[in-house]
């Protein structure tokens, strides 16, 4: 009955999804079409869509299973993502919408006039993209799996033909607006169980006496490590970046960011309440990541059981759909810009390249906690992406020489303290907890290789007209 | 949040204060021109902006927006500064101080709704002013430099 029901869920929300993106697609025609939606999106709307396309399987799914395993620890994951923005709002929105790129590539030809940064930059994105694809394949493996019983290769598979089905015929165009419904159809396929949940729970009596809390273990400055990792983190991610490119200009890129702070802010409330409950009420999902998919069987009986479970599926499904189709934008637009010549063609044959390998990876990974691997993917964007962004802005001396070291060292560094942290090095220690969290590690390391190589060599003559165009209203 | 200080921002609008100055423009490459309007005749004055960059020629305009830049850097770094030491504090806080554990509300401990709840309003407080302010000096720029009246 339930597994019926959230099938149903699913299939309706691939349905909804890819019918509306033709409808959206309809008037897509030309290279301002297919990458920047022409460059007219409306703030409210164009939040909308970010809101929908960050709100991926971590957020949906994986934030109540951190809280119900971690506890406090798990709590500070949400409030890094949503100040991820207002370090975006402070140091990015109006000057990345100014410099008036196509694509993060565009950027560094832009700002750096360095054709091997605008590659490196390229490389970054693709290589962030693809592995912030990776855990939504599995968020879908895992729905389909755990609400139809279904083996785990078909969830990958629905999302990689969904997400094509959807991004190459319309591109920017269309894509916006199945984002921008997706993020109100997320919104009510989390708060409306969880708002009868909580209600059926207060209306049985409330919490017993004693409570047994999941324990929070991690030394503050490990916190302090992730929140340096999800909020620069944020401020990096292609898949969100992309989405400034289509502000009408620099004043609205600043006022869509704080529409997305609201949108982001009162989303994550809600998944923050599921794992209260979870951890109130005691009845923890049969893996962390699931606790969301469970918690209205676990919780309730009888049919309004079933319809609140089918609509919590359809909405986990929603919210892989929308980040993967928003990072295949991301890869599309540098991939048709930087390797098929950027036209609209180049941008159609980016985005089927860019779709299906995450989904083939998919099928020879495994996943582990969803919102563990984003922190990871996370600390790997703030030290990369997110240094070259903030110094080619900020800083009038950067060169593309600093911006390729930064990136270099970064993802090296990070890499290095990652791996060494999964081979057990330091294990329960705080130096092991910093290398399973490296941002306050990496970053500064990427940061010093950026400043020595901009010394080294000095970037454009005329950097402080490019700085003038991208500060100036 | 004091709104920073705009450095040779004039009295009023018509201020005799506001720069109107003749003779050849800086170098600009063409690609950039349009994205500031018309590239404005500029005298070459000797700056605070010229004696930190390596002195080389800097006109009136581009003295503006070197101006706007750095006021908007020390905006938005200070607005970062603050929210990264209230969330700093609130770690070490949450992780060391007993009473945020022992208290309960609703079966859960205090801290837990601190992070949980109490900081998403912060974040938002903290857009909002930053979005107010950053407005306020670019309009600043627009009236000394004379652009986009």
């Amino acid at each position: 009955m339930t597994s019926l029901a959230s099938t149903v869920a699913i299939a309706l929300v691939c349905t909804v999804t890819i019918l509306v993106a033709l409808r959206g697609g309809q008037r897509s025609r030309t290279t301002a079409d297919v990458y920047v939606a022409a460059r007219s999106v409306r703030p409210w709307f164009n939040a909308s869509a970010i809101g929908g396309e960050y709100l991926s399987a971590a957020s949906f799914l994986g934030v109540t299973g951190l809280i119900v395993l971690s506890g406090r620890d798990g709590l500070w994951y949400p409030v890094g993502y949503a100040a991820g923005f207002l370090m975006l709002l402070l140091f990015v929105a109006a000057p990345l919408r100014r410099s008036g790129a196509y694509a993060l590539s565009d950027f560094g030809l832009v700002r750096f006039r360095d054709e091997r940064a605008a590659k490196a930059l390229g490389y970054a994105v693709l290589g962030v993209g693809w592995l912030y694809m990776l855990p939504q394949m599995h968020g879908a493996a895992l729905t389909v799996r755990t609400v139809t019983g279904a083996p785990g290769w078909v969830g990958p598979l629905i999302v990689t033909a969904v997400v094509i089905a959807s991004v190459v015929p319309g591109g920017m165009r269309s894509i916006t607006l199945v984002q921008a419904v997706q993020y109100w159809l997320k919104l009510a396929a989390l708060s409306i169980p969880a708002a009868a949940l909580i209600f059926g729970f207060a209306a049985g009596g409330g919490s017993s006496v004693q409570l047994s809390l999941p324990a929070a273990s991690q030394p503050p400055l490990v916190t302090v490590s992730l929140l340096v990792a999800l909020v620069f983190g944020t401020l990096g991610l292609p898949h969100v970046l992309v989405r400034f490119y289509t502000n009408p200009d620099g004043a609205s890129a600043r006022r869509t960011t704080v529409i997305v702070i609201c949108l982001v802010c009162a989303f994550y409330l809600v998944p923050t309440a599921l794992g209260f409950l979870a951890v109130a009420s005691g009845a923890g999902g049969s893996t962390p990541d699931t606790t969301v998919l469970e918690l209205p069987t676990r919780l309730l009986g009888g049919p309004l059981s079933v319809a609140l479970a089918a609509l919590v599926a359809g909405g986990a499904f929603a919210a892989f759909i929308s980040t993967s189709s928003g990072l295949c934008i991301a890869l599309a637009g540098v991939i048709g810009r930087r390797f098929f010549g950027g036209s609209v063609d180049g941008f159609r044959r980016g985005a089927l390249l860019a779709a299906l390998v995450p989904g083939a990876l998919a099928l020879v990974t495994s996943s582990s906690a969803l919102a563990g691997v984003i922190g990871s993917i996370f600390a790997l964007t703030a030290s990369t992406i997110a240094p070259v962004l903030l110094a080619g802005i900020w800083w009038r001396r950067c060169s593309g020489t600093g911006a390729i070291a930064a990136i270099v060292v970064g993802a090296l560094v990070c890499a290095l303290c990652l791996g060494s942290a999964a081979l057990g090095v330091g294990a329960g220690t705080l130096w092991g907890g910093l290398l399973a969290q490296p941002a306050l590690v990496s970053v500064p390391a990427a940061i010093a290789a950026l400043v020595i190589g901009s010394y080294l060599r000095p970037g454009p003559a005329d950097a402080d007209a490019i700085l003038a165009r991208l500060h100036t209203p | 949040m004091n709104p920073v200080p705009f450095p040779g921002e004039p009295a009023g609008p018509d201020s005799p204060a506001a720069p109107v100055p003749p003779g050849p423009s800086a170098v600009r490459p063409p690609s950039l021109d349009g994205a500031l309007g018309a590239p404005a005749p500029g005298r070459t004055r000797v700056t605070r902006a010229q004696a930190d960059e390596g002195g080389e020629a800097v006109s009136a305009e581009n003295y503006y927006a070197t101006a706007l830049r750095r006021a908007q850097m020390r905006l938005s770094a200070s607005v970062a500064a603050a929210f990264l030491t209230v969330v700093s504090v609130l770690a070490i806080a949450a992780a060391s101080w007993d009473l945020l554990e022992s208290t309960r509300l609703a079966g859960l401990p205090l801290s837990w709704w601190l992070i949980g709840v109490a900081l998403y309003p912060l974040v938002l407080g903290a857009a909002l002013l930053y979005q107010a302010a950053a407005r306020r000096l670019e309009r600043r720029y627009q009236r000394v430099s004379g652009e986009g009246s």
